[in-house]
């Protein structure tokens, strides 16, 4: 074709476009009347019109993101919020009312479809027209360049689903969301409007605790109903494993099928959302999106009382009823449900609104007892707790557990978030050697972070008694900070206090807050046990920030993460030789780093060794040089007669410390001890839960007790917290050899593979065991790990494919390097060489006890 | 961030706008280093339900430069369409490097993120392809396709940054999407 004569065929074709599809022939039989191949080339364009139209090219990049101070309407758009599958939200202002509202933007295929585009508006405008609490507030619609768009009221807070991410959430607020839900069902069910879509994704908490439906009638335009639009995208086309999985669990069985449902549809979903707030685990949940809708047809979810032990018996049997696979036997209506649900909250002495009532001390613990006598238990807490603590607060709740929330930055200076950051932080290490008080570490607790004013609400989510808030803020060489201590269950202040410092006295200021709010929660310590509760390693400004930040680096175990921890505590030493804690962080970057290969030898280990004998020379009362010291004595020198001495003294010095049951749970592993490794490890998943690597250590105990499923399951939650960590991976990949998935083990390795940056590996890994399969994988395995001196990897491969002298010998070379051998006693992948004389030798050799 | 000499590229800037075309010659490598950092950003973050937007990529990139100093684009047009050359060519390198990748040649990159609506995927070297064609038969089309797609550019946008009048831009864009289609679907069946 040439340039002229595609100008030919446009001019045509722009004419033909101009008119209606039926005009058309007649036009172009005028037009090309000379010239027949003309005709031909105009219709065959046009013969894709339409599909062209709906969506050719239309996709994002073409998708209207719209610029700040675009405007839609007497709207002006500010700023973008958010953005999903269904579109982008955006803040926007009303200039008319003065107030600013949300405005929800759909691609602009959805209105391709007139019929259906209406539909959908008649829907949302009824939905909006209920104007009931619970239920998104929707102001206004229209379409912008062809694309839908939703006006609505402004929320503040995030979804349903941010908030289960983590877990259970305790039944109090499930009930009191659960009902709120309810209500706002049965508001729309009653005007017969159907929502066909309930998902966490679409309830919305606002920061006052109040629940909102999002997305009426979105469904309508989104999903097929029976007997729609055969053209429409459809759900399940394009699903790929795990895609929109999401979605696909919340269906009813009816849907599933493709047949009609009506409002008891959404009660089915209502079943799947409470069965996940109280259990943490969704009621059907597959890897592909097919197994998941098979499962919802042909499957019960596992009981709520397997998944979510101790709740009241007529919890669960509500929760059951909503997901009856057959809608005649579920409840036949949303009010019902929501009169049950209440009703339950009433009798089990449980107020769904505001904060009064009792609440639970520890959310399990309480349960347990509840089922039988609430209110004995309640009041037995209570004295035990006031005989043996006596808090002087004459607040009736003792404290046994508490929160240190980041402390708020009430300058302008981002210089200034780390200073109200590392304060909080080391008060968090401070307190956590009260006794009979457990700190939330405090990688849980950052996740809370921006929720500074809402104190009560962080509590009641991380099941504390209570919580330690603050705002810092540094003006003219003064430090001002002022703090607060919330009992949760009140919501009552109790204490409060302002402080003021020389800018450089941070961590007196720090020492100063740690002895005062110990003394608010323990008033029976002594002085001096306040005043060693409070001990600041240092009082150099400077080596304090270089100190935080080291230990920030130790979090992750990646090469340059741990590497920058250890610059961070060299610093810190440098500028206070006398520090201890810094000289133990530095111990356990060296030691790290040897472990992993990241600097080859025994030096690392030996730098190791004398960082934590000096942390001890200088302080031998802190838990971190106890623990430092223990680590290089399993990691390297097998020292366990030490380690035990050690690993224990940490443990009396600081009870409530994860990193100190963290570190207990390898040496028991390292021994051989399954079971107590196993409760050290739980241990410190329980007090800092959102820890990848303490819940990957947890999975690598289930699987050294040969419990391989539990071990893939523990594994995919450390995974969740982290998908980026190959440890994760591995242990995840290991759990799966310990289940007998071998196929699923392999994804892992080379995802494994491939987050440490082995592509090259990854790829002949696949194709190694395509062809060869898992005998080929690990003899693959093996070579390569002995090319890399990774002389344990290659050890476990040459055992699993039983061959024992290979295995053997690689074991004597991992004796030399000292460096593979960590819980090599355990090892299930080593099961084949366990009655060979050979492993014991190497045992005693090791030092370990037989 | 810090590899960006912000100096340079404001001054590359004002020498732009004073007329000295080699200054922009100057300043597209620059953006382009920063283009695709946040572009690779992304694409090595891809999972699913993520939204992958080329617009938002390039705000993303704009608000960088801009925070750099580079504040002085008094014609956020001319700049929006370097940045769709650009955006064009890392996405299209980032889907020849996935198919070779994959080695079965089907990769398609899902452009709005939303994978439950395959049918929105587009095939970024086919597409790269029949644009270089269409270059060809009318230079002006192509260009209007780069801005649109590729940088995310409204129809009055593409109109200002071009100089060309809404209508005329939204004509040859609704005929050159039409080509496209046809000879990318006749390469498929190829």
């Amino acid at each position: 074709m040439t340039p002229e004569r595609w100008q030919e065929i446009r001019d045509v074709l722009e004419k033909a476009l101009e008119l209606a599809p039926g005009e058309r022939p007649a036009f172009l039989e005028r037009a090309c009347s000379s010239d027949p191949s003309l005709r031909h080339e105009v219709e065959t364009l046009l013969a894709s019109s339409p599909d062209v139209r709906s969506s050719f090219l239309q996709s994002s990049a073409l998708r209207v993101t719209l610029a700040p101070g675009t405007k839609l309407g007497e709207y002006e758009v500010k700023s973008l919020l958010g953005s999903g599958g269904m579109g982008e939200v955006y803040r926007a202002r009303d200039s008319r009312l003065g107030r600013d509202v949300a405005i929800k933007v759909l691609p602009s295929f959805l209105s391709a479809d007139s019929d259906r585009l209406r539909r959908f508006e008649q829907e949302a405008r009824a939905a909006a027209a209920l104007n009931h609490p619970n239920i998104l507030a929707v102001h206004q619609m229209g379409t912008y360049e062809g694309a839908p768009y939703l006006v609505s009221e402004l929320l503040e807070g995030e979804t349903l689903r941010e908030q289960i991410k983590h877990g259970r959430m305790a039944v109090r607020k499930a009930i009191d969301y659960g009902v709120q839900i309810a209500r706002g069902l049965a508001a729309a069910h009653e005007k017969g409007i159907v929502h066909r879509d309930l998902k966490p994704e679409n309830l919305f908490v606002t920061k006052d605790g109040r629940v909102k439906i999002l997305d009426f009638g979105l469904a309508k335009l989104t999903q097929p109903q029976s007997g729609s639009e055969h053209s429409a995208p459809t759900l399940t086309e394009g699903t790929e494993a795990g895609v929109v999985m999401g979605t696909v669990g919340y269906m009813s069985p009816e849907q599933v099928r493709g047949e009609a449902a009506d409002h008891r549809a959404d009660i089915f979903a209502f079943g799947a959302i409470l069965y996940e707030m109280l259990s943490g685990k969704r009621a059907f949940q597959k890897p592909t999106s097919p197994e998941t809708m098979t499962a919802i047809l042909n499957e019960d979810p596992p009981g709520i009382s397997q998944v979510a032990p101790n709740l009241p018996p007529a919890l669960q049997r509500v929760v059951h009823r909503c997901l009856e696979k057959n809608p005649e036997q579920r409840f036949q209506s949303a009010s019902d449900l929501a009169f049950a649900l209440d009703a339950l909250s009433d009798s089990s002495g449980y107020s769904t609104s505001g904060v009064s009532g009792p609440r639970p001390r520890r959310g399990r613990m309480f349960w347990g007892i509840a089922a039988s006598v609430v209110a004995i238990a309640v009041v037995g807490t209570a004295v035990l707790a006031w005989r043996s603590l006596h808090s002087r607060t004459a607040d009736a709740t003792p404290i046994h557990s508490i929160a240190v929330l980041p402390f708020a930055n009430a300058s302008k200076d981002p210089e200034m978030d780390y200073l109200g950051e590392g304060i909080s932080e080391e008060i968090t290490n401070s307190l956590s050697r009260l006794p009979n008080l457990q700190v939330m570490a405090r990688s849980t607790v950052s996740h809370y972070k921006s929720r500074q004013d809402d104190p009560q609400g962080v509590g009641h989510d991380l099941h504390v008694d209570a919580v330690l808030t603050g705002r810092v803020v540094e003006h003219g060489g003064e430090l001002n900070l002022e703090t607060e201590l919330v009992n949760v269950a009140t919501g009552a202040q109790l204490w409060g206090e302002r402080y003021t410092r020389n800018a450089n006295e941070a961590s007196v200021l720090q020492a100063a807050i740690t002895r005062d709010v110990a003394s608010q929660l323990r008033p029976q310590l002594s002085a001096t046990e306040r005043d060693s509760l409070a001990k600041v390693g240092t009082r150099d400004a400077e080596a304090y920030r270089f100190y935080l930040n080291g230990r920030y680096g130790l979090g992750n175990f990646a090469p340059e993460s741990l590497k920058a921890a250890a610059g961070f505590f060299q610093q810190a030493v440098a500028r206070d030789p006398r520090f201890a804690a810094a000289y133990a962080g530095l111990a356990d970057a060296y030691a790290l780093q040897g472990y992993f290969g990241y600097i080859s030898g025994r030096e690392p280990f030996e730098k190791a060794r004398s960082a934590a004998q000096r942390s001890l020379e200088l302080d031998n009362a802190i838990s971190e040089s106890h623990i430092s010291l223990t680590m290089v004595d399993i990691l390297y020198f097998w020292d366990f007669s030490e380690a035990e001495r050690e690993i224990h003294d940490a443990l009396v010095l600081d009870p409530n410390s994860a990193y100190a049951h963290e570190i207990s749970c390898w040496f028991d592993a390292d021994l051989g001890r399954v079971q107590e490794a196993q409760a050290e490890c739980t241990r410190a998943v329980e007090l800092d839960p959102f820890s990848s690597v303490y819940n990957s250590f947890l999975a690598q105990t289930y699987w050294i007790a040969h419990d391989g499923n539990r071990a893939v399951e523990q594994a995919r939650k450390a995974l969740e917290l982290d998908r980026n960590s190959w440890f994760a991976v591995e242990t995840l990949a290991r759990a799966y050899e310990g289940a007998g998935s071998y196929s699923q083990a392999i994804e892992q390795w080379i995802k494994a593979d491939q987050l440490e940056g082995d592509a090259a590996g990854s790829t002949e890994t696949r194709r190694v065991f395509d062809k060869l399969g898992y005998t080929g994988f690990l003899r693959y395995k093996a070579k390569r790990a002995e090319v890399t001196r990774d002389y344990g990897g290659a050890a476990e491969a040459y055992a699993q494919l039983g061959e024992r002298d290979e295995a053997f010998a690689v074991l004597e070379k991992a004796f030399v390097t000292r460096t593979d051998l960590f819980w090599v006693k355990p090892d299930p992948s080593l099961d084949n060489l366990r009655s060979d004389p050979r492993f014991a030798d190497l045992l005693r050799r090791m030092g370990l006890p037989q | 961030m810090s590899q960006l000499p912000s100096k340079t590229v404001t001054e590359l800037l004002a020498n732009w706008h004073a007329g000295d075309g080699e200054a922009l010659r100057a300043v597209v490598p620059l953006v382009y280093d920063e283009l695709r950092r946040v572009a690779h950003h992304y694409l090595q973050n891809e999972r699913p339900g993520h939204t992958l937007q080329s617009t938002a990529l390039v705000h993303e990139a704009y608000l960088r430069l801009e925070k750099q100093g580079a504040a002085e684009f008094k014609n956020r047009e001319h700049f929006l369409a370097i940045c769709a050359q650009l955006m064009r060519q890392i996405l299209v390198e980032y889907a020849r490097s996935r198919n070779a990748a994959k080695r079965d040649g089907g990769y398609r990159m899902t452009l709005d993120g939303s994978l439950a609506f395959k049918a929105r995927s587009v095939d970024m070297v086919a597409l790269d392809d029949a644009l270089n064609e269409l270059a060809k038969l009318d230079p002006q089309q192509s260009h209007i396709v780069e801005l649109r797609f590729f940088g995310g550019l409204s129809i009055e946008e593409t109109a200002r940054a071009l100089n060309l009048s809404p209508m005329t831009v939204k004509r040859h864009w609704a005929t050159a999407r039409l080509w496209l289609h046809h000879q990318m679907s006749k390469a498929t069946d190829a």
